[in-house]
């Protein structure tokens, strides 16, 4: 059996003889692992960071918001047709109403301000169930005249759950400073004092039911749609529709879907969770792939590694050559015997680089630790926090790309020496 | 005797009839596409770093010198002097007396918080003739009752140039809403308007006369310097001396030596630039430090290319070897053919790394125009990275560190085999021939 022979003579070069081959045949291994060890942990890693800050925006910011245009309010009834139509959509998960506002808060002296949005009954129960996770204190279970905000707005507040605070909406702040600043300019005292009769802020008393942690919950307070009804005067109006998704991460190919099927409304226009970060997760994907480009010239010089050694390993055996070309081994077959050597080193190296780049990603956190307590750093991080230990996703075809990529690397690296040892003439070797 | 370890380097590298010559060449590639994809990476990096380094001096003041509680009135009255004092240190090419707090702007039923900085229109003010350059729109005028703002800012509030906003002290608006809040509305009437006379809501018509570009100068807000004082109450005292220095990179140090010096009075302290931005200059710093650790490992794997030669050629020489050592030559003549052989092979890798480096570095933006045209997308987006083409700034001491690394790491590598083949019994070696 010739082809055999082929394999036979590449594992027999490979193994230790009294000269340096075999050293040099581990050496290239190691090249190659390296390659395929830092392509795999560092994309890996950076790919779990950008697949961290998705899920921060997705599991925070309402996937998909239908609404009017000018963002005036929409009327009942054009909203709950919507509401049909999109509940009827494969892709949708959950849809309902939403108010959506800015809002000013007051606690015994302390104020803050933060975009609400208003939920009705099923919404709530849907959409809190997203961020039931990161809540830290108190229940995200709306009730009428209650308040979910994010962490940081209660302790501006120094509120606690049960706590009462006064809101207004926005817009009523500023009609009222505009109101006063046209009144204080009157002199005449008692048309001044006729016009402070409109100035009013109209609060309303809510109890503060839990607060979420801003990091990841985003900084949304959420209320019933009841409330922010009161709280906004919008009458039994709303913004528009929420929409939660099955698949958030297509959500630009639903709202596709959406427009060729004629759903959303003329004059309205959508609002995707992409909007809050999509040039960061755009810059973070470039990174990526060029972070990848550069690492791949290791894999690059690590095939030089290999060129070498096959270079070195046919000068060697020239005079083996000879004898198998005057036997009558076809050039194929020459060829064979080398590049069965460099695919051999390619794989193994491959594997090597494999196996160490999962123990690696395995001891991630502890490699982290471990440089932290020696650079004299903080070891002690939160294990609350975002992004407390670090993310790593690896998707099987990107490593699939690696190891193919690595291993054809180093075939095409052995077969210009490989196919110029098969040249050789049997006489010449044979006399030198 | 003195240079035969060299002349026999030079002649091991040339080409015999056999491939040894070739395996030199690759090394050297190796060698070479490490150097040069680190002096690329590292000068972009270097160039990016220092361009967000230039924005934030180009815009934030270097140093603000002032009273470390917010209600300081001890200090009103000598500010004048204070200044004076500070203008005359020769670190210091502007010292402005600035006052900064909080305002509302309101136009057309929007009201939307921002930072300013009030400030004099006087010709020595260095933060004003430095804030010139990011103009976008209108005049530079900080005399009368003018308002300058960011462009993105005027945006959110839908307000143009000559518009006249409305602009309420931020403090005030919190406490017209607090005593608003404390009259209770059945109250009677007239009470209520007694009140309410008693609240003042600080508020200006100013004119907004320019807009800077946001993504170069920041988020801040300027108005004229009396007008901020009357904002925050400061009647004529300020709230800080800014300061322009010579070395903004050494804020610092300069700050702490005049901080030391006991020019500041008591109870006042001071901030830089670099202080209010550390976070993100951290993590600029922090990735290039990542970025150096990465690509160490392509000089790593080409030094391994480097060993692998050097062991090839050992094996192959080791009958010249045994007869160099009969003859008498000593060990380390021996290594010193193998690891001056590979010292060339590294130097030269070096060198054309350097010029591939470098003439890559010269067509970045070509080049970037080549990957957008081909593959459709920016590989460097402005609005993620604020530069409209990519920077690249090279340290000398970088391509020192660099070559250095290089060099040695391939020597290192050569050592190895060099000293097992100087170990090499002459006789061993002959008897085997070869």
């Amino acid at each position: 059996m010739l082809s055999n022979a082929t394999f036979f003579l590449a594992q027999r070069y490979l193994r230790a003889k009294r000269s340096f081959v075999s050293v040099i045949t581990v050496i290239s291994i190691l090249g190659v692992a390296v390659g395929v060890l830092m392509m795999i942990v560092v994309s890996s890693v950076m790919k779990g960071f950008e697949g961290e800050f998705r899920k921060v925006l997705i599991g925070s910011e309402p996937h998909m918001l239908l609404h009017p245009q000018d963002n005036k309010p929409a009327s009942t009834k054009a909203t709950a047709e919507l509401l049909a139509h999109v509940r009827a959509q494969a892709d949708v998960l959950a849809a309902s109403s939403y108010i959506r506002s800015v809002m000013y808060a007051e606690r015994e002296g302390q104020q803050s301000g933060m975009d609400v949005i208003g939920l009705p009954e099923d919404g709530a129960k849907f959409y809190m169930a997203k961020i039931a996770k990161h809540l830290l204190e108190g229940s995200l279970e709306l009730s009428p005249s209650g308040v979910v905000c994010a962490d940081y707005v209660a302790s501006q507040l120094n509120a606690h759950p049960g706590d009462k605070i006064s809101v207004y909406a926005s817009s009523n702040v500023t009609s009222a400073v505009k109101r006063f600043r046209i009144a204080t300019d009157e002199q005449d005292e008692a048309k001044r004092h006729a016009a402070y009769k409109d100035i009013k802020l109209h609060p309303q008393e809510l109890k503060l039911l839990g607060y979420t942690r801003a990091e990841i919950a985003g900084a949304y307070g959420y209320t019933t749609l009841e409330t922010a009804q009161q709280i906004f005067g919008f009458g039994d109006q709303v913004s528009g529709v929420l929409i939660e998704l099955k698949q958030p991460g297509e959500v630009k190919d639903v709202i596709k879907r959406f427009t060729a099927a004629g759903i959303i409304p003329a004059g309205w226009s959508a609002s995707l969770w992409t909007d809050a970060g999509d040039a960061r997760l755009a810059a973070m994907s470039n990174e990526r792939i060029m972070m990848w480009i550069v690492l791949m010239i290791i894999a690059v010089v690590a095939a030089f590694s290999v060129m070498n050694t096959t270079i070195t390993v046919t000068t060697q055996k020239r005079r083996e050559i000879g004898v198998l070309t005057a036997l009558g081994s076809r050039q194929s077959q020459i060829i064979g015997i080398f590049v069965a050597q460099a695919a051999f080193v390619g794989t193994l190296g491959t594997l090597t680089g494999l196996a160490l780049s999962g123990l690696v990603l395995w001891l991630r956190d502890d490699i982290r630790m471990g440089i932290a307590v020696l650079s004299g750093g903080n070891a002690n991080a939160s294990s609350e926090m975002f992004l407390a230990t670090i993310p790593a996703q690896s998707e099987p075809w990107f490593i699939a790309v690696v190891c193919l990529g690595s291993i054809t690397l180093c075939l095409l690296a052995a077969l210009p020496p490989a196919w110029l040892a098969s040249r050789v003439d049997p006489a010449v070797a044979l006399r030198d | 005797m003195q240079s035969a370890p060299l002349f026999l380097a030079l002649r091991y590298l040339r080409p015999t009839r056999s491939f040894i010559s070739v395996i030199t060449v690759i090394s050297m590639l190796g060698v070479m596409l490490g150097v040069g994809v680190l002096v690329f990476v590292m000068s972009v990096f270097s160039g990016w770093q220092r361009e967000f380094r230039q924005m934030l001096i180009g815009f934030e003041p270097h140093a603000m010198a002032q009273p470390m509680s917010s209600r300081d009135d001890g200090n009103k009255a000598d500010w004048r002097e204070l200044r004076k004092t500070l203008a005359a240190h020769p670190e210091v090419v502007s010292a402005v007396p600035v006052a900064e707090g909080v305002v509302v702007v309101e136009n057309e039923g929007n009201l939307q918080g921002v930072n300013v900085i009030g400030m004099a229109d006087e010709a020595d003010n260095g933060l004003l003739q430095k804030l010139k350059k990011h103009l976008k729109e209108g005049s530079f005028d900080l005399k009368g009752d003018t308002i300058i703002l960011t462009d993105k800012f005027a945006r959110e509030i839908g307000a143009k140039i000559g518009d006249t906003l409305v602009v309420h002290a931020a403090d005030s608006v919190n406490q017209f809403i607090q005593q608003v809040r404390e009259i209770p509305e059945d109250e009677e009437e007239k009470k209520r308007a007694e009140a309410l006379d008693n609240v003042t809501v600080l508020s200006k018509d100013l004119k907004l006369v320019a807009t800077l570009r946001a993504d170069t100068a920041g988020q801040r807000g300027y108005v004229p310097l009396h007008v901020a004082q009357e904002f925050f109450n400061l009647e004529s005292g300020v709230s800080g001396i800014e300061l322009e220095l010579n070395q903004p990179d050494a804020a610092e140090g300069i700050m702490q030596a005049i901080y030391k010096s006991g020019t500041l009075p008591e109870s006042w302290g001071y901030r830089t630039w670099d202080q209010q931005h550390g976070m993100m200059l951290e993590s600029v710093e922090n990735q290039r430090t990542m970025m150096w650790f990465l690509l160490l490992f392509i000089m790593l794997v080409a030094a391994i290319c480097v060993m692998n030669t050097t062991i090839t050629v050992t094996v192959k020489k080791r009958r010249e070897i045994g007869i160099l050592t009969a003859l008498g030559t000593r060990a380390w003549q021996i290594i010193a053919i193998f690891v001056s052989q590979a010292g060339i092979v590294a130097l030269v890798g070096v060198a054309a790394g350097l010029a591939g480096g470098f003439f890559f570095l010269s067509i970045r933006n070509v080049l970037r125009e080549q990957i957008a045209g081909l593959t459709g997308r920016d590989i460097f987006p402005q609005d993620i990275y604020f530069l409209s083409s990519i920077p690249a700034h090279t340290n000398l001491s970088d391509l020192l560190f660099i070559c250095s690394t290089a060099v040695s790491l391939c020597l290192v590598a050569a050592l190895v085999p060099a000293w097992f083949a100087a170990r090499v019994d002459p006789a061993v070696a002959l008897r085997d021939g070869g």
